[in-house]
């Protein structure tokens, strides 16, 4: 059983490359067979955060025009024998490519066996975003603890259900656990109290996701990464299993441990 | 009587005349209308028309029992009704083409507006909106970005977090009740308030109604 899905949030610069990234990539690490497209065509970022930049020769709007064959233009990722990447074409625009030409390679992309196929949806919520969702079963949608990216959210969703995407599921992306102890950040009640979906994860904020997307490595193949282990969960879910929430705790010193049994 | 002119089609310029009996009982006509435009069916199919009531005064029950019979039974788009002894000088409203069929439009002025109410079950979403002559009410949440507009009463059955605009045809006692207000704007008629800024997020959540007395806006609990 072979399935698509989207990864999109309406605002930019909430996380939906690097989810895509890390979603494709644990879900090659399960042993599925995973293809991430590139749906963000003239703002092509995934090949950048994946590492494959070097090695695109053919791309999306390529397959569709019929310059090539689709397994031509599907990288393959060598640390990840199982995670193919179909690129966006950087010299053309959203235009380009039409939501039935997208179902049509959504569905040639199941028949070549692939397990999962990652759409990454470009923001906002033109033809790109229609292009994104058209072959799409299933979406995801991220936003970030902020109102400005919960309200775009909020009207992804809406577009999604009035196109047949019912039952999204959100990750809240880049979580700061202080700020929302110290009540200064939305919490995850808060964020689901406006959108009304269920929860796929909870990605905290964390360094080591800029560093691994700028040196072309996902985060969710560190071990030592809290981001990571998120989306390790996240992937896990997605095959069906039940995962309890990360706690965030804060690295409490042995100090602040001494404090507390002291004042019990 | 001959039973076969209990209810009697005329085409004319203007739509269709169908004439009532008079004396009959409303059931009997009931079944009759319904038989005819069974009959009829072909001939109504996607036809665009107005539809005038005449030969006896209906009510607006009754008026819309016959209307829910042709709607149902037919294809036919119906662009306005009228009913003619009841009011030779009342000017029609006119429905845009495509509220056709739906049969909460089919209104003209001598029915009440705002007595017409339109159910919706689900959560509104920001950039999108539910618009309706009559009333409307809502079983869910109108978020922060979406809009309901009403020619007569909102009742909410969620939080209102958007906005919402009541008696948006200028029916001043039109209200707007919802268990968690905390709209961004309430419009009543003609008057737009903006709603205070709530600071304390664990404040206890009443339902509350909003009317207009003195061209203010009052809210107040409910019970």
């Amino acid at each position: 059983m072979s399935e698509v899905i989207v990864v999109t949030s309406g605002k930019g610069g909430v996380g939906k490359t690097t989810s895509s990234a890390n979603i494709g990539t644990g879900l090659a690490l399960a042993n599925k067979k995973v293809a991430l497209i590139d749906a963000d065509i003239g703002l092509r970022n995934l090949d950048v955060v994946m590492g494959l930049e070097n090695r695109i020769v053919y791309d999306l709007v390529d397959v569709v025009e019929g310059n090539c064959r689709l397994k031509q233009a599907l990288i393959k990722d060598k640390r990840f024998d199982k995670l193919f990447l179909l690129p966006a074409a950087q010299t053309r625009d959203k235009n380009a490519v039409s939501p039935e030409q997208m179902k049509k390679l959504c569905e040639d992309l199941k028949e070549d066996g692939f397990d999962y196929i990652i759409v990454d949806c470009p923001a906002g919520i033109e033809q790109g975003f229609k292009n994104a969702i058209a072959g799409a079963d299933r979406a995801v949608v991220i936003t970030t603890p902020e109102v400005s990216a919960v309200r775009d959210a909020d009207r992804i969703i809406g577009l999604l259900e009035a196109n047949g995407l019912n039952n999204p599921l959100l990750i809240l992306n880049r979580l700061r656990v202080d700020m929302v102890k110290r009540g200064d950040m939305m919490n995850i009640e808060d964020v689901t109290e406006i959108l009304a979906i269920d929860v796929l994860g909870i990605v905290p904020d964390d360094e080591a996701i800029v560093v691994s997307t700028n040196r072309g490595e996902p985060a969710v193949s560190d071990p030592n990464s809290k981001a990571g282990e998120a989306y390790r969960n996240i992937t896990r879910r997605i095959l069906g299993e039940e995962v309890p929430f990360m706690k965030f705790e804060e690295n409490e010193s042995f100090f602040t441990k001494l404090k507390k049994i002291f004042s019990k | 009587m001959n039973p076969e002119n209990l209810v009697i089609f005329k085409g004319t310029r203007d739509g269709i005349n169908i004439i009532v009996d008079k004396e009959a009982d409303f059931n009997d006509i009931k079944s009759k209308l319904e038989k005819k435009v069974l009959e009829a069916t072909k001939f109504f199919s996607g036809a665009k028309t107005n539809i005038f009531f005449s030969g006896r005064e209906l009510t607006s029950e009754e008026e819309m029992d016959l209307l829910e019979i042709i709607s149902e039974k037919t294809q036919i788009n119906i662009t306005y009704v009228d009913t003619k002894e009841s009011n030779e000088d009342a000017k029609p409203v006119e429905i845009p083409n495509d509220k056709a069929l739906d049969l909460g439009s089919l209104v003209h002025e001598q029915l009440k507006q705002h007595n017409l109410t339109k159910f919706y079950k689900g959560n509104i979403r920001s950039g999108q909106e539910i618009s309706f002559v009559g009333s409307v009410v809502i079983i869910g949440d109108v978020n922060p970005g979406a809009f309901v507009k009403a020619g007569g009463n909102i009742i909410i059955l969620g939080a209102l977090k958007g906005i919402a605009h009541a008696g948006c045809n200028g029916m001043r006692d039109a209200f707007i009740a919802a268990l968690t207000m905390r709209p961004v704007q309430l419009r009543i008629a003609d008057i737009i308030t903006r709603f205070p800024v709530i600071e304390d997020k664990n404040a206890p959540l009443r339902p509350e109604y909003a009317y207009i007395e003195d061209n203010q806006v009052y809210v107040l609990q409910l019970a």
